[in-house]
């Protein structure tokens, strides 16, 4: 925990960890990053932010770590205002775009800078077991500059876990990362959320985020387009997705039947096939029925339910800042 | 905090390589006074003074501070203002910092800090590394200055500075010199909080000491309303203190601008960089 945390926020009468009142920023040459975004992150819960690039992910998180003012609205960490500097920053750990790190210090010294900037109350302990986190070995003690891509990431991982903090902001926290580190980093999440760490993230791998959170919100040019559980998110009803060499054609087809099922395309030559009780049996026959040729099928998962939510990713407007 | 800056920037190799770079032109310039003829007469300055050289090693660092003061010195003193905000953000370590619960005024006013010593410390080595460089070649004995600008044909204005009042005249123009940079100082490190590119800021302090010189009465007498101020323009004014008697008139209202544009610039940098947006 932070050097001086305020009222700890485990009780069912406290605060969430993380609250968005209108939450709005916009940027130069009139880009609207963030549009009136309202979202709780309940605490203890690990809440994945989702939205293609420009989505207004990356400007949210800096706002929530006091990097950005919002232009309008605010933002609550448990319950007490954000602000550049406020106290309530010290019970969170970030990885924001990436590490940053003062390059001809070893990775040893540059923890200790961040112990020493706010006197964590643990001190050299807090050191020593991120130092174990990071996993340096004996690079801990050589020049930042001289470190991978992956040394790097776990020492920024490292360091957002300093004084074990109450809530935990990653951006995209494996990427780049081989498949061996990425499940550290995993593993390093689910034992923050199973200490009780609220847990805050972005990323572009769906099967990830599946895995690792219970919640998430959907952002869309700066706006929200869904929240809620995984599960609320994948939807009550079986959700099939068909890949076929003719998908305007299959979607008339599946269209058509009786039950009316939602047809949505989640990719060049697949649909996801929602409702209408139709069971993988009756889909394929009546699509072979038609003509359509059927190049596989399974069950739908995040990825799908997200890329039906956002529809076709054309209509979005063009960024013109990383949001 | 101001300790933990300290710590960043000692450690950096660009800071010690600054330092070791001022302190062997001292002694490369020793070097190539002593390499030239005992008896050649040194114009230093725009004032001029003149002296030998090899009379005393107390010239060298009147040598040093002259060659130095309008580009060379301007150069290290905007590298260490840019690097301290913009270098920070580069490595990205600046976010890093910000997202603590420490005060955004702290960060920058400890970095300022830490800046301006390093910057101070450039013009003292100069002047430390040209003193033992210059005694240890010539010997630390009395000098003879003549003033350019008052001697006539067989009329020179001579005055003999014995070590101690040297030593003391040495002191101040060192402070002169320091204060006399301190306009550099502030719009670089007001760059530096403005971009994430270094070179940016350094550009700026040293494209201040370029514009200062283009507008300089000295060379174009009909901007004299623009030259008085202009921040580099007066920074000679120093040899004064090795005249007899000494003209002093035109360093009260030089510090004055000094302090100006240090008021202006760094109050820019406090309000600038307590109030951006930190997106990169």
């Amino acid at each position: 925990m932070g050097p001086d945390p305020g009222p700890a926020g485990t009780g069912a009468a406290d605060p969430p960890a993380v609250r968005l009142e209108g939450l709005t920023k916009q940027l130069r040459h009139g880009v609207t990053a963030v549009d009136h975004l309202d979202l709780e992150v309940p605490t203890g819960s690990v809440t994945a932010l989702l939205g293609p690039n420009g989505s207004g992910k990356t400007v949210t998180l800096r706002m929530l770590l006091g990097l950005v003012r919002p232009t309008h609205g605010r933002v609550l960490l448990f319950g007490q205002e954000v602000r550049p500097g406020a106290r309530v920053l010290g019970r969170v750990g970030a990885l924001v775009d990436g590490p940053g790190f003062v390059p001809h210090l070893s990775g040893r010294r540059n923890l200790e800078l961040a112990v020493r900037l706010v006197r964590l109350s643990g001190g050299d302990a807090d050191l020593d077991a991120a130092l174990a986190m990071a996993d340096l070995g004996d690079a801990a003690d050589r020049g930042y500059a001289t470190y991978s891509h992956g040394m790097r990431y776990r020492l920024a991982m490292a360091q957002a876990l300093l004084g074990s903090p109450d809530l935990l902001v990653l951006d995209e926290p494996t990427t780049g990362m081989d498949p061996a580190q990425a499940v550290g980093v995993h593993r390093a999440i689910g034992a923050c959320a199973a200490a009780g760490t609220t847990v805050v993230l972005t990323s572009h791998a769906l099967p990830e985020i599946e895995g690792i959170c219970d919640r998430a919100a959907v952002l869309r040019s700066g706006r929200l387009l869904a929240e809620g559980t995984i599960a609320e998110l994948l939807g009550t009803e079986p959700r099939l997705v068909v890949e076929v060499d003719d998908t305007d054609r299959a979607a008339a087809v599946l269209a058509g039947l009786p039950g009316a099922p939602s047809v949505t395309p989640v990719g060049p030559r697949t649909l996801a096939v929602v409702g209408g009780g139709l069971g993988t049996v009756a889909v394929l026959e009546h699509l072979e029925g038609t003509g359509v040729r059927v190049l596989g099928v399974r069950a739908g998962n995040l990825e799908d339910s997200y890329l039906a939510l956002l529809g076709d990713p054309a209509a979005d407007p063009p960024d013109a800042a990383d949001r | 905090m101001i300790l933990l800056e300290w710590y960043k920037q000692v450690r950096r190799p660009r800071t010690y390589g600054v330092l070791v770079v001022v302190a062997l032109f001292a002694v490369a310039l020793t070097v190539s006074l002593a390499a030239t003829g005992p008896a050649q007469v040194e114009y230093v300055g725009d004032l001029p003074l003149l002296m030998v050289p090899r009379t005393s090693g107390w010239s060298v660092p009147l040598i040093a501070l002259s060659s130095t003061m309008k580009f060379f010195l301007p150069l290290a003193v905007s590298l260490f203002a840019a690097e301290s905000v913009a270098g920070d953000a580069a490595w990205g370590s600046l976010r890093y910092a910000l997202a603590r619960p420490v005060s955004r005024a702290r960060v920058l006013w400890s970095k300022a800090t830490v800046a301006g010593l390093l910057s101070v410390a450039s013009v003292v080595v100069l002047v430390v590394a040209a003193t033992v460089a210059g005694g240890l070649a010539f010997g630390w004995r009395t000098l003879d200055l003549t003033d350019g600008s008052a001697s006539t044909p067989g009329h020179p204005h001579v005055a003999a500075f014995a070590v101690g009042p040297l030593v003391g005249h040495l002191a101040l123009a060192t402070l002169y010199v320091v204060a006399g940079q301190a306009s550099i100082f502030a719009v670089a490190f007001f760059l530096s909080t403005t971009t994430r590119r270094p070179l940016v800021a350094v550009a700026g302090g040293v494209g201040l000491t370029i514009v200062s010189r283009v507008f300089n009465a000295d060379y174009l007498p009909g901007i004299q309303v623009v030259d008085r101020y202009m921040p580099n323009n007066d920074i000679d004014l120093w040899q004064h203190l090795f005249t007899r008697p000494a003209d002093l008139a035109g360093i009260p209202h030089f510090l004055i601008l000094q302090a100006a544009y240090v008021v202006v610039f760094m109050v820019l940098a406090h309000v600038w960089f307590t109030r951006k947006d930190i997106l990169d």
